[in-house]
């Protein structure tokens, strides 16, 4: 037996390693396909574009990017230090705004990110397959596939911060080593400046316990002294613009949850990794080299990565955690590598060959869940956004034909890919606002005196990010003022109201409308064979849904979401309609936002014109969608009965509708409101919530 | 070392052995076809595919399928008949051991991202 397990030591060492280069192949391809995609699309891919292409606009006509004075416009912020953008300036400044330039050089900066990784691992352990999987495994991390592609400054941050703690690692008893080293931190922390903190540690300790505490300090105090000597030359060129910027401008709220869930979706993803790495962590220490660079490191960044759940922070806060985790997989595989060859003076023990096959397999393994995550993740949101390029075209359009100045959110990046200056950061004022560091007082005036010639809010359909991003002031005042025109690429466009036109509302009816809409439309109407859905401002469960007219009401034992009430056609004087309201329930449907006057189970309950109904929800069959409520007109059928069918909701053993009130369907809604209507039948079909007839 | 080792195991037992591995690949070689083929769809549908149902996204994904199953069955082909040349000629030596192991590692490899991905 003992014979056998030796004897089949080298093939299964060969048959491991053949499966890791299978997977390190894999994710070599996946991520060369995203960061292709990515770099080859022209439009942005995300909110954070479009602040980085301005400043490297401005900066390369000189202007200064550190404002010091938020209360006239542009009211812009430049969370990040300098470095980056001024690498980008030039170029820009030579061949125009394009994102492609920010794109490939966060791409070449995660390379060299994976390189330095790889580097580490190789220098300190000799290991070539440990230092590929490192290097590649960080590449397929789902953080990194989606936020190398993007036009952001992490992944340079990075790059920059792994390059000092290569330097170090290799040649800490050299004196340009320590000189290498600081510099590199220092570049670090200015491209970014939460990397002034985990690559600096690590550094310190790895010297400490290499040269001695003397050294050490002498590394801090090489890093530590230029660095804040920079940070106050900033300051004072920029009249203290740079403070506020940089600083002041990222103090946003916290929100504990999102890190819990964050912590529960990386130990589904990288379950192997996070067990090497605590291997590292707490038998690392006297058992593998590479420990007191590895261990501080990997403390560091978790540390790091529980700020992602500051408002407004996104992956990119979970890079440096998995650097250290692709750090730790290579090193444990390097340690189980290195004790199964003849290496050591010692012949190698017998578990050591099947011990190192089964952490090759099991890296093997968590490369290729990664790999999945990449996919099932930033893979498709690469993808559904670039399925939107038409509607953006339009979009562009827009921005290039408009007479003022424009501002938009998500897809800010339009703006300045025009040629044109960024006149509002919504996400980033709004924080400042909220904090009272910044007054929205100007802001609003402008919105109020319709300066802008166009307002373009994002709207996902699963959460009201646009909340986070437009004050509730902001938004009252664009309601005010402005009017849902159109919709590209789940973007509302707001344009100025006209003077003497009638814009329908809960209160309103249209010219010769009989009634007004049963509740607001802020981001419009969506109509969908004869049913409308109205699309209001705020979270679920906080816009309320009205009567459009008198008339009684039922609401079914089985209505979560949903009444229905039977009015008198006053379109037809011996008829009679329903009005059917559904929707009014929360995203997962176990929350009603039905009236508790209006119990389920009740019937022939009198309501008059106006009286509210309940409030608008994001329940939408068996998913959810924006906070809406879906509004349908239906026949009554002879005996007055309600004619669920047309709507889904059919009573079980009820007999089989009329082939009449079948043939007819739906009544048209328009004919009651006086809103727009469309001829599409069977797809969304977005309407502005306007008076008028067909579009 | 291999080969010393190889040479105190019954020859017949070694033959059994290989005779049984080959088999083993060569079964794997086929069945894999479509299981790679699945993989290559898989990995198009998270980059280009929209559920859509284009017309040309569905002639896209069948051109995949058709390109690949050419070079895959000759793969097929090299590991039946070339492999059981190469065992053959090598028999009992460290090479044809290592060459099946490889063999067999890529189709456990190629089974392991089935079914993770």
């Amino acid at each position: 037996m003992r014979d056998t397990i030796r004897n089949a030591g080298p093939y299964l060492v060969s048959g491991a390693r053949t499966i890791l280069w299978m997977f390190l192949v894999l994710a070599a391809v996946v991520f060369a396909i995203q960061a292709a995609r990515a770099l080859s699309y022209p439009y942005p891919l995300d909110y954070g574009e479009g602040p980085l292409l301005d400043q490297a606009m401005r900066l390369s006509r000189w202007e200064n990017i550190y404002p010091h004075d938020l209360s006239s416009p542009p009211f812009t912020i430049s969370n990040y230090p300098p470095l980056y953008v001024a690498l980008l300036a030039p170029v820009v400044g030579l061949f125009g705004p394009h994102l492609v330039f920010g794109r490939a050089l966060s791409v070449v900066a995660a390379l060299a990110a994976a390189l330095f990784i790889g580097l580490i691992i190789e220098t300190n352990t000799g290991r070539r397959l440990a230092a590929w999987a490192s290097g590649l495994s960080f590449l397929v991390f789902p953080y990194t596939a989606q936020w190398a592609p993007l036009m952001r400054v992490d992944l340079v941050a990075l790059a920059l911060s792994l390059a000092g703690l290569y330097v170090i690692s290799r040649w800490h008893d050299a004196r340009f080593g320590l000189v290498g080293t600081a510099a590199l931190l220092i570049a670090a922390a200015y491209t970014k400046q939460s990397y002034a903190l985990v690559g600096p540690l690590a550094a310190f300790v790895w010297v400490w316990h290499k040269l001695g505490w003397r050294t050490a300090l002498k590394l801090a105090g090489m890093v530590a002294i230029p660095g804040v000597l920079l940070f106050l030359l900033l300051t004072l060129t920029t009249r203290g613009g740079f403070f506020l910027n940089v600083i002041t401008a990222n103090a946003n709220a916290f929100d504990v949850n999102v890190v819990v869930d964050r912590a529960l979706s990386l130990l589904e993803t990288a379950p192997v990794m996070i067990f090497l790495a605590g291997l590292v962590l707490f038998l690392g220490l006297g058992n593998i080299p590479l420990a007191p660079l590895l261990v501080p490191y990997l403390v560091g960044s978790l540390a790091t990565a529980a700020t992602i759940g500051k408002v407004g922070s996104n992956v990119n806060y979970l890079l440096e955690l998995a650097a250290s985790l692709s750090l730790c997989g290579g090193a444990v595989l390097s340690w189980s590598h290195l004790k199964s060859t003849h290496e050591t003076s010692e012949p190698p023990t017998l578990w050591r060959a099947p011990v190192y096959a089964a952490v090759a397999v099991a890296v093997a393994v968590q490369i290729g869940l990664l790999t999945r995550a990449t996919l099932t993740g930033p893979a498709e949101q690469v993808k559904w956004r670039t399925k939107t390029k038409t509607e953006l075209d339009h979009l562009a359009r827009t921005i290039e034909r408009a007479q003022g100045p424009v501002i938009a959110d998500e897809y800010m990046a339009l703006i300045p890919l025009q040629g044109r200056r960024l006149y509002l950061q919504p996400f980033e004022m709004t924080q400042l606002a909220e904090s009272g560091h910044w007054d929205q007082t100007p802001l609003l005036e402008q919105i109020q005196a319709q300066t802008f010639t166009a307002i373009m809010i994002h709207h996902f359909p699963d959460t009201a990010v646009y909340r986070t991003r437009w004050t509730p002031e902001m938004l009252a005042s664009i309601e005010a003022n402005y009017i849902a025109s159109r919709y590209a690429a789940d973007t509302i466009t707001f344009e100025p109201r006209l003077p003497g036109e009638i814009y329908p509302s809960s209160s309103v009816q249209c010219p010769g409308a009989v009634w007004a809409l049963p509740s607001k439309a802020t981001f419009g109407v969506w109509w969908f064979t004869k049913e409308l859905v109205l699309m209001g401002e705020g979270e679920e469960g906080t816009v309320p849904v009205y009567a459009v007219a008198d008339g009684v009401l039922m609401r079914r034992e089985t209505w979560n979401d949903a009444v229905a009430i039977r009015h008198d056609d006053p379109l037809c004087s011996d008829g009679q309609v329903w009005t059917f309201y559904r929707g009014l329930a929360s995203a997962e449907g176990d929350r009603s936002y039905v009236a508790d006057e209006f119990p389920p189970g009740i019937n022939e309950i009198p309501v008059s014109a106006g009286q509210m109904l309940g409030y608008q929800g994001r329940l939408w069959d068996s998913g959810s969608s924006w906070v809406h409520v879906r509004f349908a007109v239906l026949p009554s059928l002879e005996d007055g009965a309600f004619p669920g069918a047309l709507v889904g909701r059919a009573v079980p053993d009820a007999p089989p509708l009329p082939v009449e009130v079948v043939q007819e369907g739906l009544r048209d809604p328009t004919l009651y409101l006086g809103t727009m209507r469309s001829h599409v039948m069977g797809v969304l079909t977005w309407l502005p919530p306007q008076c008028g007839t067909e579009r | 070392m291999a080969d010393q080792d190889l040479s105190s195991t019954p020859r017949k037992l070694e033959t059994a052995i290989v005779v049984a591995l080959w088999l083993v690949s060569s079964v794997l070689s086929v069945v894999l076809i479509p299981v790679t083929i699945d993989i290559l769809t898989r990995i198009y549908i998270a980059f280009w595919a929209d559920y859509s149902g284009s017309v040309e996204q569905y002639w896209s994904g069948v051109a995949i399928r058709q390109f690949a199953v050419i070079p895959l069955a000759m793969v097929a082909i090299v590991v039946i008949i070339g492999g059981a040349e190469y065992y053959l000629r090598n028999f009992g030596r460290r090479k044809s051991w290592m060459a099946l192991t490889r063999t067999l590692a890529v189709e456990l490899g190629i089974l392991l991202m089935a079914w993770i991905l």
